[in-house]
């Protein structure tokens, strides 16, 4: 992953941008977690419930 | 503005590698993972317009003329899978690949590595695909649909399958990246109902993706199995239903379209604004309208089957069902028309791509309401009026959307100015010989010419003439695209400025021309004034 810290090398931070930063960044980690999870999940289900529906009809 | 001051120009190439296998094979940054697609989206589009030309020379007269049925039927089914998922949906996830992160205010996609994955599946994808057609035997010829017992006669069933499932598993990682990227990346400030409609429309169309293409998967693993592991599914001498398959084909098939016709409404609905110097009319009856359209699209499927033999109570439903679409559609449109209506407007190319999408889309639309009618279906039914209305849809619709977005974006992606001259060149080319092309269609099928065939009545010969004629100079109007491209990439003088067009509104527009290898690597400042939908109230 690149730097999504929001430091551009040379570029000075306060620690108050540093603090909220990575507080977002967390969030953001988790939340990126969370809907990969989800969403992926109901892929793989959609795909297995079709290949029922196939059993079931056939 | 406040948010630009995250911008260092000192620093704004920081980070692109200057190896070119390094910078394009194994990037991880948005922009150039975005070109990538539509560069491949580009060249799938010519090869897919190569076979288009095919057929379009063979059906210039009557009579067989130049290639064997076979190969026309490998070149109709081979036309339509390269152009739906070669070029339409990868231009459109270019598209969003650029701009969504810049449009939120986000440094990149959520998962930049995912993203190359993405991208770098599908030219394996159509290399397996495209070899058939060099293979003994031949490639798919049962059309794109796919239908057994037709689709499993062919030797590359397992190349279709597998294609069919890589673009598959690229198409889905792509919708979870955009879905992941616009739910947890956005800038602070940057509230769901202040996102750019076209944001808004590859949400709806990402979650359309997950949902349906799964479906796709599953279908066509059962084609699989049924052609080399003795399995039943659609074979009726072991118990199967061939129809079976028609309707999961076509549960994904339907939203598909939609799938193809969303983004197309998102760009239109950035660029109308831009050129009337207007606000969109109806922001939220936008969205909601979007949203509607994704969601009727679940329960239309089997208006592609009124001719198979369903239950009259199915005809019925599904007749409705599909009328029903017309109301957001034409919601959009009013809203379209509204935004422009009292605008100081100009017709930069952009918005001439974009005010003909509005009314050849229309035109679509409308003879997609006159497939709807169950009964009038069954004589248009198989017919080249089928071919004219999807043609109507999904070149002047979703082929026009994607070339006004391009025109829209270039200077911002090149940071210099295409030709406007050749841009209208372009426009006033492709608008005439795309009429010319496919509107002779709609007379062609109402008068009885069924799709598919490489022979037909010499009673059609003067409209299939026409047709075809259109079609090679439509064909060539689009060379002078890839001129313009080339030219602004490489050898325009002229600067773009950082705000491109004048009634422009976004944070696309806050970042330099060209646009930064990294940008927004602290979240923007958001002022709503400056958003196109700041001041959401009703």
């Amino acid at each position: 992953m690149f730097n999504r810290s929001g430091l551009v090398p040379g570029r000075r931070e306060t620690s108050r941008m540093k603090q909220a930063n990575a507080t977002i960044e967390d969030m953001r980690k988790r939340g990126v977690r969370r809907t990969v999870t989800v969403f992926g999940a109901i892929a793989i289900a959609i795909f297995l419930l079709s290949l029922l529906q196939g059993l079931k009809y056939s | 503005m406040a948010h630009a001051a995250t911008h260092d120009h000192h620093d704004d190439h920081h980070g692109a590698p200057s190896n070119f296998f390094v910078r394009w094979c194994m990037s991880t940054n948005h922009k150039d993972i975005g070109t990538l697609y539509l560069v491949f989206s580009l060249l799938m589009f010519f090869i897919g317009g190569s076979f288009a030309m095919v057929i379009r020379a063979e059906l210039f007269k009557p009579g067989l003329q130049l290639v064997q049925p076979y190969f026309f039927n490998e070149m109709t089914t081979m036309h339509a899978l390269v152009m739906i998922f070669g070029a339409v949906m990868p231009a459109f996830v270019g598209l969003g690949n650029w701009m969504i992160p810049l449009m939120v205010g986000a440094p990149d996609m959520a998962l930049p590595r995912m993203n190359n994955l993405s991208f770098w599946i599908l030219p394996f994808a159509f290399a397996l695909l495209l070899s058939t057609l060099f293979l003994p035997g031949g490639g798919p010829a049962g059309g794109w649909t796919m239908y057994p017992p037709l689709s499993l006669q062919g030797d590359s069933v397992a190349y279709l399958v597998f294609a069919v499932h890589l673009m598959g598993i690229s198409s889905i990682m792509g919708a979870i990246n955009i879905i992941a990227t616009i739910l947890n990346m956005r800038a602070p400030g940057m509230d769901l109902l202040k996102m750019p409609v076209f944001v808004w429309s590859w949400l709806i169309t990402a979650f359309l993706l997950i949902a349906v293409m799964p479906v796709l998967a599953g279908a066509v693993t059962m084609l699989l199995t049924d052609k080399y592991f003795g399995t039943s599914f659609f074979n009726a001498a072991g118990g199967g239903d061939p129809v079976l398959f028609q309707h999961i084909f076509w549960f994904f098939g339907h939203p598909e379209v939609y799938i193809m016709i969303l983004p197309a409404f998102g760009l239109v609905s950035e660029i109308i604004p831009t050129f009337a110097r207007k606000p969109i009319f109806g922001y939220k009856a936008m969205v909601f309208a979007i949203a509607s359209i994704a969601f009727l699209s679940f329960i239309v499927w089997a208006h592609h089957m009124f001719a198979v033999g369903l239950p009259l109570g199915g005809e019925i439903f599904f007749m409705y069902a599909t009328m029903l679409i017309a109301v957001p559609t034409g919601v959009k449109v009013f809203n379209w028309v509204s935004t422009m209506w009292g605008g100081s407007m100009t017709f930069e190319t952009p918005m001439l791509f974009a005010i003909a999408f509005v009314i050849l889309f229309t035109i679509g639309g409308f003879s997609g309401l006159m497939l709807a009618l169950a009964p009038a279906d069954f004589q248009y039914h198989d017919s080249y009026f089928v071919v004219a209305h999807f043609h109507y849809v999904l070149v002047t619709g979703a082929i026009f959307a994607i070339i006004a977005g391009t025109y829209y974006w270039l200077p911002k992606w090149t940071g210099r100015m295409y030709s406007e001259f050749w841009g209208k060149m372009h426009f006033w080319n492709s608008v005439i010989w795309v009429n010319v092309l496919f509107f002779p269609q709609h007379f062609l099928g109402l008068a009885g010419m069924p799709r598919r065939i490489p022979d037909y009545n010499v009673a059609f010969a003067n409209f299939n003439m026409i047709s075809s004629i259109g079609g090679f100079l439509f064909g060539a109007s689009q060379l002078i695209f890839v001129g313009v491209i080339v030219h602004a990439v490489w050898f325009s003088k002229k600067k773009a400025l950082d705000r491109v067009w004048e009634g422009a509104k976004g944070l696309e527009w806050t970042v330099p021309s060209p646009a930064p290898f990294h940008t927004f690597e602290l979240p923007p400042v958001i002022h709503d004034e400056e958003l196109a939908h700041g001041h959401v109230e009703d």
